[in-house]
């Protein structure tokens, strides 16, 4: 697996480690991303059928 | 009736033909697909009316080739791009997010299911009731991914359409 170098204030992560959410920073920083990419592509797919609304109805 | 012009992925010709309804594309006067996704709805859908298969040159194949590298693209949605680009047609119809976010970025205009669905109630093809019903439909029984939320704002849209039933 590639590294990806990334600053951050370790208290937001170790207290999910900490707290027992995830066996490490790691697990906890991976999954934050994943949340975020399936967070934006719901946005963009949420934009693409306002568009899609607009332009059947209206365009 | 304002007949349109399109290049279609296989996005939406798919799912509103396992829906059943195809004289939705009646509001195409002409409905260009290149051969890679004729390829792939020819098995999975019944005859889509105006389908017109267009073959691209040499040209045009090392530009689809170049897109779906580029943008991490299916051949037959970088295909249909191209060929977009290439007869300056500006209506692509996908339901595919990347090949939506390329097709912007290219100068197109992409509209995928729901906005076919919409504009076939829009041009009195279907009526209220049919295209509520149609959007249920879609979210139920499709292979299109699309969540419960923006069907509700789909339907909820053409339940304001003020205009006609």
């Amino acid at each position: 697996m590639e590294t990806v170098p990334a600053k951050l204030t370790p208290k937001l992560v170790n207290e999910l480690v900490k707290e027992g959410w995830y066996s490490n920073r790691s697990e906890a920083v991976r999954d934050a991303v994943r949340e975020l990419v399936e967070k934006m592509r719901l946005e963009t797919l949420n934009d693409a059928i306002k568009k899609d609304i607009e332009w059947g109805l209206n365009g | 009736m304002v007949k349109l012009i399109a290049v279609a992925d296989a996005g939406p010709l798919i799912p509103i033909s396992e829906i059943d309804l195809l004289e939705a594309f009646k509001i195409f006067k002409q409905l260009i697909v290149p051969p890679e996704v004729e390829k792939e709805v020819k098995t999975k859908t019944k005859k889509i009316p105006k389908l017109e298969v267009q073959k691209l040159d040499k040209k045009e194949k090392n530009l689809s080739a170049w897109l779906a590298i580029k943008y991490e693209l299916d051949l037959g949605e970088a295909e249909a791009i191209t060929l977009c680009k290439t007869n300056r047609i500006k209506l692509f119809l996908t339901d595919d997010l990347a090949a939506r976010i390329t097709a912007e970025a290219n100068g197109l205009e992409p509209h995928g299911s729901i906005g076919i669905l919409l504009r076939a109630y829009r041009e009195k093809i279907f009526n209220k009731k049919q295209t509520i019903q149609a959007l249920g439909e879609l979210e139920h029984n499709s292979t299109l991914f699309i969540t419960s939320t923006l069907i509700q704002q789909a339907i909820q849209a053409v339940r304001r359409y003020p205009k006609r039933n």
